[in-house]
């Protein structure tokens, strides 16, 4: 039967409509938020990737839009069964007006309609302890999108070159401050070095790159060092050349000796020296020649070699005439390198060459001549052995010090009576 | 639109009903003073036609509540004390041998409880034999000895009392018999005020002035007419969903019972729930009834752990809590909502 818009029936049941889809939308948003929620912050991580890796945002949004769509069908699915119908939104009416089951009766048709057509269905939203996490994943979903993050350069970019390239680049710039060195095998290290700094940057420190930066400037030290050892001969050969003992052919033969050695030296470095210098070391390089220049010329040859080989030591960051000994630079522990620990290297008294200094204790002069032995150098006395009566413990190893380094002996592992014994036996 | 199966009644008839339940009313607070609720409860009871059981301490009226109720409603009522040594014949009524034009047959003789309010003073004082003479009685209306039925007088209702107190020596009544009356209602004792309207107006040892207010065949047409008040599905659902609650296991508050109510509660509580409406002037049930009564009904039907009796905690609490727990409306509510209490 058809009622009027207006009757109360129709009011009631319109209220009671209302009241269902109000319980109704609450059911279905208390099961989606925690979804949506955790969607929010799944969009947030895949923001912030999605900005690191300098993409497009409006993809996440979409998916986003999709993935809110289906979870609202997926619930609206799930929970159609728990969902109000008319009936249930009147019945609480009735109880929340204490109509005391008017209404249910007056829909079966029992009794009429209450007159009273406005009710309150007594319900008060609660919406902050569902919406909480919502909002509380949008706001970090938001904080993802406009916090600003660290650019891509600096974070694939390194911000200092290697330091085998740096320490290449500070021995050229010392190198090229030298006079007296030839340009072009300086071009060829500074092309290598260009070379290598030309590469991209977030390939500096690729294994490649540091091998091959590590290697050039093992070359460039290598050759700056033959160069510097080299010069310190011809400026020993040169010096001795000078000596007013030099004066039997013997020794001026032998100082000739030592330069053309040290001009051998400087040629198998790949750094070369000016022309200038390197001709006139060349017609030095004869006993004739030697003997032609005069005290002075040697003087202004030893201070161009000295000039070079201070700017050569300076970039090696060693001075000049030192010699490298086996501990060089670049060298060291993990190397592959044996190491003879810190100290002067052997046949060095302090920081000074035995071989051209005036001597030690006044009993090294500057004429000592190559051959001179250790006994030349250092001092030493002769004694006779003296035997070690001590039993001598293999459990030690064999190496056992003794209190006094001078008297040392050859430690034999038997005793002095077991020797006798012994050789009774082979007799 | 569900339609009742049964017709409902007219409003013209509920509105009949409730005045002559209202004269009832105020017939029986003229004797019995500030017990209205007990009064009701009692009317209630009748118009369910449910047995009623009292609990209360001597001295309180409840046998001066049954004495008006009989002669208000114009009924015959019967009054047996139960002590121990009360056997059933004394209450059903024993075959007797008597002679007759010279033969010799037994003749029923009909005991107390042939009547139509048969009130049975402390009968936790009784033996369960004798107690449970009266368990065919209550439920069928009838009495059978020797292999004969006789049929009791309609209505009939028997309202038991039992004293809470000097429990030495009784027999708490079985659970099956406890099923069997409607509603178990406490004699509270009286305030101050009631007490001086009561020596006011009443004199020891003089029965008070009470009018019959209904006829026998009207108080049946009140039983006959609560059965017609229409109970919705909503609430005949709330029912069910409160006696199943009852049950260990079903609810929170259930939790310290160990056996619950049965389906003659849920009965119970339906026709207790139409008989209240019809009370107050309404055609159909509704859930505030079943609110209003289910203390009453399931109360004495709820077997508690004795873990219950340590803590404390009575039947009357656990249905309280179960009133609580268990919602009115047949489907879940959103937590987002609030109920306000109205």
């Amino acid at each position: 039967m058809a009622e009027p818009s207006s009757s109360p029936a129709n009011d009631w049941q319109r209220q009671a409509r209302r009241v269902a889809f109000r319980v109704n939308t609450a059911l279905l948003l208390e099961k989606l938020l925690p979804w949506l929620a955790a969607l929010a912050l799944a969009a947030a991580a895949t923001t912030v990737l999605v900005r690191t890796m300098d993409g497009m945002l409006w993809p996440v949004l979409a998916a986003v839009a999709l993935a809110s769509i289906g979870l609202f069908c997926w619930q609206m699915r799930k929970q159609r069964g728990r969902f109000w119908s008319a009936n249930d939104g009147l019945v609480r009416l009735e109880i929340a007006n204490q109509l005391e089951g008017r209404l249910s009766t007056a829909k079966a048709g029992v009794a009429g309609w209450p007159n009273n057509r406005r009710a309150e269905d007594a319900y008060r939203s609660r919406w902050f302890r569902a919406a909480g996490p919502l909002f509380a994943g949008l706001a970090i979903w938001a904080l993802a999108a406009w916090l600003p993050l660290p650019q891509d350069q600096t974070l694939t970019t390194p911000v200092a070159q290697p330091l085998a390239i740096t320490q290449a680049e500070e021995l050229l710039e010392t190198l090229e401050e030298v006079e007296e060195l030839e340009p072009e095998s300086l071009n060829k290290f500074e092309e290598a070095l260009d070379q290598l700094k030309s590469r991209p940057a977030e390939d500096w420190y690729s294994h490649s790159s540091l091998e091959a930066g590590e290697s050039l400037l093992a070359n460039m030290q290598d050759s700056a060092r033959r160069l510097a050892d080299s010069l310190a001969g011809a400026d020993s050969a040169l010096g001795q050349a000078g000596q007013p003992s030099t004066s039997t052919e013997g020794q001026a033969e032998r100082a000739a000796s030592d330069l053309r050695e040290a001009l051998n030296g400087m040629n198998a470095s790949e750094l070369r020296l000016g022309s200038g210098l390197e001709q006139a070391l060349q017609n030095a390089g004869t006993p004739s020649g030697l003997r032609q220049l005069s005290l002075s010329q040697l003087q202004r040859l030893r201070m161009r070699i000295n000039q070079v080989g201070t700017g050569v030591g300076n970039g090696l960051g060693q001075p000049f005439g030192e010699g490298s000994g086996e501990g060089e630079q670049g060298d060291g522990p993990g190397r592959g390198e044996v190491q003879r620990g810190p100290g002067t290297a052997p046949l060095t008294i302090g920081e000074r060459n035995p071989l051209e200094t005036e001597g030690v204790d006044g009993g090294l002069q500057s004429d000592l001549e190559g051959d001179v032995g250790i006994g030349d150098v250092v001092g030493t006395r002769l004694t006779a052995p003296e035997e070690n009566e001590q039993p001598f413990s293999l459990s030690q190893g064999g190496d056992a010090s003794i209190s006094a380094a001078a008297e040392a002996v050859n430690r034999q592992p038997v005793t002095p009576v077991e020797r006798r014994l012994l050789q009774r036996y082979f007799q | 639109m569900n339609h009742p199966a049964v017709d409902p009644p007219e409003e013209n008839e509920v509105h009949e009903a409730k005045t002559v339940l209202d004269r009832l009313r105020q017939q029986i607070g003229g004797v019995i003073f500030g017990q209205e609720t007990l009064i009701d409860s009692v009317i209630t009871g009748l118009v369910a036609q449910g047995h009623l059981l009292l609990e209360g301490l001597p001295g309180l009226g409840k046998t001066e509540l049954v004495r008006t109720l009989s002669k208000a409603l114009g009924l015959v009522s019967n009054r047996v004390q139960f002590t121990p040594d009360l056997l059933p014949g004394d209450i059903t009524g024993n075959p007797m041998l008597e002679e007759n034009d010279g033969r010799r047959q037994f003749v029923f003789q009909r005991g107390p409880i042939f009547c139509n309010i048969l009130l049975a003073d402390e009968i936790n004082r009784a033996s369960p034999k004798t107690q449970s003479a009266l368990l065919e009685a209550m439920q069928e209306r009838r009495v059978t000895v020797m292999g004969e039925s006789h049929e009791l007088p309609a209505p009939f209702f028997v309202l038991a009392t039992q004293n809470p107190i000097e429990l030495e020596g009784t027999y708490p009544l079985p659970e099956a018999q406890l099923d069997r009356f409607l509603f178990k209602l406490e004699v509270t004792r009286n305030p101050v005020e009631v007490l001086e309207r009561i020596v006011d107006q009443r004199h020891m040892g003089a029965d008070p002035v009470v009018e019959q207010v209904l006829s026998r065949e009207e108080a049946e047409h009140l039983v006959a007419l609560a059965r017609r008040v229409y109970l919705p599905p909503t609430v005949g659902n709330y029912i069910a969903r409160l006696v199943n609650a009852t049950h260990p296991g079903e609810s929170e508050a259930a939790s310290l019972v160990k056996f619950g109510a049965s389906p003659r509660a849920a009965l119970a509580l339906a026709a207790a729930s139409r008989a209240r409406a019809l009370q107050f002037g309404r055609p159909n049930a509704a859930i505030e009834d079943v609110q209003a009564l289910a203390p009453f009904v399931l109360t004495h039907r709820i077997l508690l752990e004795y873990t219950a009796r340590i803590e404390g905690v009575t039947s009357r609490d656990v249905v309280g809590r179960l009133l609580e727990e268990v919602s009115t409306q047949s489907k879940e509510t959103p937590k987002t909502l609030e109920s306000l209490k109205v």
